[in-house]
């Protein structure tokens, strides 16, 4: 039984990286030849560009858009989907959740078919649940403890200062400073 | 001045709707004592101790942990407990008692609660791709209690009457108190319950944005972690499991947009790390417990 949910974890896992993810770009963009400002700039992408998701990193988006070769693009220049009606669900990890929650492998994340909504209406009609606010004090943990996971992922610190709202607000409708905005 | 006839105006809305309350649920308020103590509005609207914030967040999650429990997976909790507490230690105020959890329920949402109380649902963690997406919008909520967000929001809505539970709050802590074991006015959940529903100021999410994305840079991790959550939210239809979530935050388009003019190319030189592996394994070894 267990061998049987690996198999379909694995094909799962397979099958959802070889979905291609489509995304369109929401204003005039530049696409790059690397995920950098100054790199050089293969073509500008007009509006409403289809392209084809390939990677993100950091800041950047690796894109493969249906008139141009493949190239980089800002990401938050994108909207998933194809501009039109939102499709359901996303690409994350929730469909291996699904497949381990929905198998008889005796998984206890959920009992029911559906977890439960928090909604206007459950949160207003619910009761205080001391004894799970208990079980959540539980599982606090130490400094020292959270440490040792940034440490194990190689995280390290950086310094950097919190950011200002600024007059680059796009619904106060001032351009941003840095020409990255406008393009 | 403005501020004085605003204050006012809420004193008297507020004793309007007290009355009403007691009109249909027989809560035995005193109006006159209400309005007397309007006088001493500058005096009240002083600020509320630590240990009285954490008190009202605690009774907060315990209302928030009424409509859905933890997800049953210690392994879980404890993981999401220490990215939490690591990003914690990141801010103004590392020492507040931070707790994090995992609700269960597939409506997409995270929530905090004064004084140090984070939740993320199953349903938005379960669409997430690393660790530093689930940072980033567990800084989001850190930076609703380091700036005090639903505290401002409670004292605006709740006016005297918020003002005097939480003192009543205080007197149980003399005694030795704190939230746990004992009970919370009706008027004092009843307001939570509305910052809940309502959510808080548009200003406040952007500014919570902003911080953020800071906190989760200043970890270690890729900075654009939250920037892709909110691209992931702005892809989804507008179905029951975002109903709460889109009806109390700024559309993530606008979000999207605020933080791209604010960002701009400041954060390229920082070479965050995402941290897939690990996220992927916890997550499918906790659901398949």
């Amino acid at each position: 039984m267990k061998l049987l949910v690996a198999w379909v974890l694995l094909g799962l896992s397979i099958s959802l990286s070889a979905t291609a993810e489509t995304a369109v770009t929401n204003k005039e963009t530049e696409l790059k030849q690397e995920p950098f400002s100054d790199a050089a700039t293969l073509v500008t992408l007009p509006a409403q560009s289809s392209v084809e998701i390939l990677k993100r990193q950091g800041g950047w988006t690796q894109v493969k858009p249906a008139t141009a070769a493949t190239g980089w693009v800002r990401m938050l220049n994108l909207r998933l989907g194809t501009g039109a009606p939102a499709k359901q669900g996303g690409s994350g990890i929730g469909a291996l959740f699904n497949v381990a929650r929905s198998g008889s492998s005796g998984n206890t994340v959920t009992t029911g078919v559906r977890g439960l909504d928090i909604t206007k209406d459950t949160l207003q009609n619910a009761s205080p649940n001391p004894n799970e606010l208990k079980r959540m004090h539980g599982y606090s943990v130490s400094k020292a403890e959270a440490l040792k996971l940034a440490s194990s992922a190689k995280l390290s610190k950086q310094s950097v200062e919190y950011i200002e709202a600024g007059s680059s607000r796009s619904s106060s409708g001032a351009k941003p400073a840095s020409s990255w905005g406008d393009n | 001045m403005k501020r004085t006839y605003w204050q006012l105006t809420t004193l008297l809305v507020g004793a309007l709707l007290t009355s009403q309350a007691s009109a249909f649920g027989g809560l035995n308020l005193d109006l006159n004592k209400l309005i007397s103590a309007g006088k001493n509005l500058n005096e009240a609207s002083k600020d509320i101790s630590e240990p009285e914030e954490i008190s009202i967040g605690e009774g907060m999650a315990s209302v928030l942990l009424g409509t859905a429990p933890l997800v049953k997976s210690d392994t879980l909790q404890t993981y999401v407990n220490q990215v939490g507490r690591y990003l914690s230690l990141q801010t103004e105020r590392p020492d507040l008692p931070w707790h994090f959890g995992v609700l269960d329920s597939d409506s997409v949402n995270a929530f905090a609660t004064p004084g140090g109380h984070i939740f993320i649902t199953s349903g938005l963690l379960r669409k997430m791709h690393s660790e530093a997406e689930l940072a980033g919008v567990l800084s989001h909520e850190i930076a609703h209690v380091l700036r005090k967000h639903h505290l401002v929001a409670m004292k605006k809505a709740g006016g005297m009457g918020f003002l005097t539970d939480v003192a009543s709050i205080a007197v149980d802590q003399k005694g030795g108190g704190g939230y746990a074991g004992k009970e919370l006015s009706k008027n004092l959940i009843s307001g939570m319950k509305e910052i809940l529903v309502r959510g808080l100021d548009k200003d406040d999410e952007y500014e919570a944005d902003r911080m953020g994305v800071v906190i989760a840079t200043r970890a270690g991790y890729d900075s654009y972690g939250l920037p892709a959550v909110l691209q992931m939210l702005d892809g989804l239809s507008n179905t029951s499991d975002v109903s709460l979530l889109f009806s109390t935050h700024p559309a993530p388009e606008s979000r999207m947009d605020t933080l791209s003019g604010v960002m701009q190319s400041k954060f390229d030189h920082y070479q965050g790390q995402s941290v897939n592996d690990r996220f992927r394994r916890l997550m499918t070894n906790s659901a398949k417990k």
